[in-house]
This record gives structure tokens, sequence and C-alpha cells, in this order.
């Protein structure tokens, strides 16, 4: 599969560097056509690694919320630990980016209601870590520049 | 000239007739700028009774990473008219958008060099400490500003002791109207932040996007404070916290030379306010969760189609405010 989804989406940064901007006389354009440029070499840079940060993501977080059953003693948050283990013994298909992605983002709302009421601990701390860790491990990465910036 | 320059072109063109009486008002010069996240502006020059005035047209865009109102903005800079803040002059504000199809205001174009990294730049180190005296001085001289008298009780509400939960409301409102997936680490920081608010000892007028950025400078001297599409009644520790946010110290610090004590002790003998320091570290992590809000804003308008620029996520601030919480 030649050119292969990363060398296309480097070859169209690339004509857009060298071929488009240079015509581009109008300020705001030329300012958007940077910022787009440079999110398609973020994507070409990290798109394979989507699918796999977002299982890894997933059962990291699905483990933690297992763990943390003892002290989840909040009513509100009384059905997480369940609810994770029901998630994690029904992974999505590996290569179903779309299933991945849902199954993400359920795991995610679960830790998303146990955070605010985790009390300080271990537990907490092994979450905040994690939070941490996938901030390093986030594929996709784009250089935000501010106007003026040296 | 595109569809859009001339559309624009022809709904300041009426906009002048209809406010200068002019029939033969002109307008010269069109250009839309790069400049600004938030607001189209327009500058141009409105040719009139044989004399050109340069003004510039802030316009609503149709999606943003702040949502704000114009109606607001127009009244903070007329209540500032005339006094020690150097604002732009309000020349015609549509807070409807009946004009240009959308909420516009146009001011005055005044003179000057917006740099945002004035304080790092290549000025000598004396002159860069001058310079940051004198931005420094105008935010405190923003928090002297006397709003009561001025009327802006009217237009603006007053929090009182509450600011602290007030901004929490209204960022984890704004979070909840633009969030396209769960944010665990932003609840995490919410709940500390509902779990420690501070007590707001007076309320001024708080500008909320102070930085060298949103000024002009002619030559050393600070000649205009921009961007008032913010501004609201608050707690001055609001802005301490937004100017000694250390993610923000790229613009606002100079090393070895002008730091946060340096800037909280000038601005304290300038306002006669006490620094409650636990207070500005408050609001030194409000200030990460808002950007954290705004990029989130952006991405909204992104996907919904309404933004020309793509924002990934904000997980280093996320990060950061772990830190700053000791999470």
């Amino acid at each position: 599969m030649r050119p292969d989804v990363d060398e296309q989406l480097i070859g169209i940064a690339h004509i857009l560097e060298r071929v488009v901007a240079p015509a581009v006389d109008d300020a705001y354009a030329s300012d958007v056509l940077v910022g787009v440029t440079a999110v398609l070499q973020g994507i070409a840079n990290g798109w394979a690694d989507v699918a796999s940060f977002l299982a890894w993501d997933a059962r990291e977080t699905l483990s933690l919320l297992m763990e943390a059953e003892p002290v989840l003693t909040d009513a509100r948050v009384a059905d997480v630990a369940g609810n994770a283990r029901a998630l994690a013994a029904e992974p999505p298909m590996p290569l179903d980016t779309h299933a991945l992605a849902e199954h993400h983002t359920q795991a995610r709302a679960l830790l998303a209601r146990v955070a605010p009421v985790l009390p300080e601990g271990e537990q907490r701390s092994r979450v905040a870590a994690h939070m941490r860790a996938r901030v390093e491990r986030y594929p996709i990465r784009a250089q935000a520049r501010m106007p003026g910036q040296r | 000239m595109n569809d859009i320059v001339s559309e624009i072109h022809e709904g300041l063109r009426a906009w002048a007739v209809a406010e200068t009486g002019d029939a033969d008002a002109r307008i010269e010069g069109l250009v839309r700028t790069s400049a600004g996240f938030s607001r189209e502006n327009w500058v141009f020059d409105l040719v009139s009774g044989g004399t050109s005035r340069p003004l510039i047209a802030r316009r609503d865009p149709v999606g943003s990473v702040l949502e704000t109102d114009r109606e607001v903005e127009t009244a903070v800079l007329r209540a500032l008219e005339g006094s020690a803040v150097p604002a732009p002059i309000v020349v015609w504000s549509d807070p409807e958008g009946d004009r240009l199809g959308r909420p516009t205001v146009v001011m005055e174009r005044a003179e000057g060099v917006c740099d945002w990294f004035v304080l790092t730049g290549d000025r000598p180190l004396d002159t860069r400490v001058a310079i940051a005296h004198r931005l420094y001085d105008r935010m405190a001289d923003i928090h002297r500003f006397d709003w009561r008298a001025a009327g802006l009780g009217a237009v603006l509400d007053d929090p009182g002791p509450g600011a602290a939960v007030a901004a929490v409301d209204h960022w984890e409102d704004q979070l909840r109207r633009v969030q396209l997936e769960p944010e665990p680490e932003l609840e995490l920081i919410l709940a500390w932040l509902r779990a420690h608010v501070p007590t707001s000892p007076v309320t001024t007028l708080v500008h909320a996007d102070f930085k060298p950025g949103n000024t002009l400078l002619t030559g050393d001297e600070v000649t205009l404070v921009l961007d008032w599409e913010t501004a609201h009644l608050g707690d001055p520790h609001e802005d301490l916290g937004w100017v000694t946010n250390p993610v923000r110290a790229g613009e606002h610090r100079i090393p070895d030379a002008w730091q946060p004590d340096d800037l909280l002790a000038r601005w304290s003998a300038r306002t006669g306010i006490e620094v409650d320091r636990a207070s500005v570290h408050w609001w030194n992590v409000l200030a990460n969760l808002k950007l954290c809000v705004i990029v989130l804003t952006g991405t909204r308008a992104f996907v919904d189609g309404r933004l020309d620029r793509v924002h990934q996520p904000p997980l280093a601030l996320g990060r950061v405010m772990l830190d700053m919480i000791g999470a």
C-alpha cells in the first residue's frame, strides 16, 4: 500500500508548505495554513499509535477502578467498580478503532465520576500517576504557536 | 476582493453612512488581520468629510475559543474612557449583529506594537524591567478603577466575597456546554477548586486576560490595554493568578529580574490591597482550568465546523494542575 498513510500525510503537509503557503497572501489564511500543516504532521507522526493508546488507556483505567473498589464508599460511585469489571470483561476487537474509541470513552466516563470523590491515599495517587502517564503516551502532538512566538 | 471581504466592505460602508450622515463615506484598505484567536479583526480607514480615520472592526466569529458579550465589552470600554487605564475608544457598537451579520464593535485603531514576548525580547534588561513595571502598573490601575462611580454596577454582576465560587461555576458551566468526551482530570481539578475556594477581599474590575500580548507599546511606553471581552467584576487575585501562572512564565517574567514576588509586591504597593498567597495559588489553578476550557471550546467549534484552527487536547495543562494541587 504505497504511498502508505504516513507518506500521504507527510507529503500533503510538504505540498502545503512548499507550494500553497508561498502563494497565500492573506495574513489570516496564511496563519491558518501554518496550523493546518502542523496538525497534519502531528497526525502523520502519531496516527499509527492511536489504537494501541486507546486500548492501553482503557485497560489501565478499568484496572485502577476495580482496584479502587474498597475506597469507593461514596454512594454516587458504588456501581463503578462493577461497571468497570463488566467493561473489562468485553474488550473490543483490537482492529476496530470505532469500538476501541467507544470502549475507551466508557472507561474514561467511569473515571470522571470517580475522580472528584476519590479520597486522598494510595488509590488516588495511582490514578493521578496514570493521568500523568497518559500525557506522555498520547500519540498525536502538534505544536501550538502563539502570535509572535519566537 | 473575495465574497466575504466584499460583504464586510459593504456592511461597513452602509454603517458608516448611517453613523456619519455622509452619503459619500468610504471604506478603504479593508484587511482581515491574523491577530487574535477569539474575534475577527478587520482593519480599515474611514474616509469622510475630507479626513481619513483609522479604525478596527472586531466581529464575533462563527466559532471561537471564547464566548463573550459585545454589549458588556462596549459598556466596560465606554466606562474606562478618560480613566487612568488606556483602553480602546469605541466608535460604533452593534451587539445585535444587524450591521455585519454578527455582533461587532468598531474602535479607533491605535498606533503601537503588540509584542507577546516583549519581556524576554531583545531590549536591554533595565528597559525590559521598566516595561514590566509599566505593564503591571496598568493592571493595578484596572483594579484601582472606581467601577461603581463609572456606573458599571448596572451592567456587570458583583459576585462579592464569592467571586471564586462564581468563577468555578462559570467555567464548569462552559465546560459542560462544550465538552465532547469525559474529562476525569478536569473533574478532579474542579473538586479541588470547590474544596479550597478563597474569599474575595474586595470587588474590582478584572481584565481576565491581561498579558503583554494584549497591550500596545509605543517605544517603551504601554499606550493601550486591549481585549476586554472577558472583563468582569470579581476578585483582583484572579488577574494576579493569571499573570503569575507558571505555564505563562515566558510571557510575564524576566529571568532573575521580574518574578512573581516582584510583581505581587509592586501591585500591592500600588493598589493598597494585601496579597493573599494562598488565593493567588488557587487562581493559578483556576487559570489553567480556564485555559483548558478555552481549548475545549475551540475544539468543539472546530468539530462543529465553526473554527479554522485545530486544537489538541490540553493534556499538558492537566498534568500541571495535578502538580499544583499535589495530586
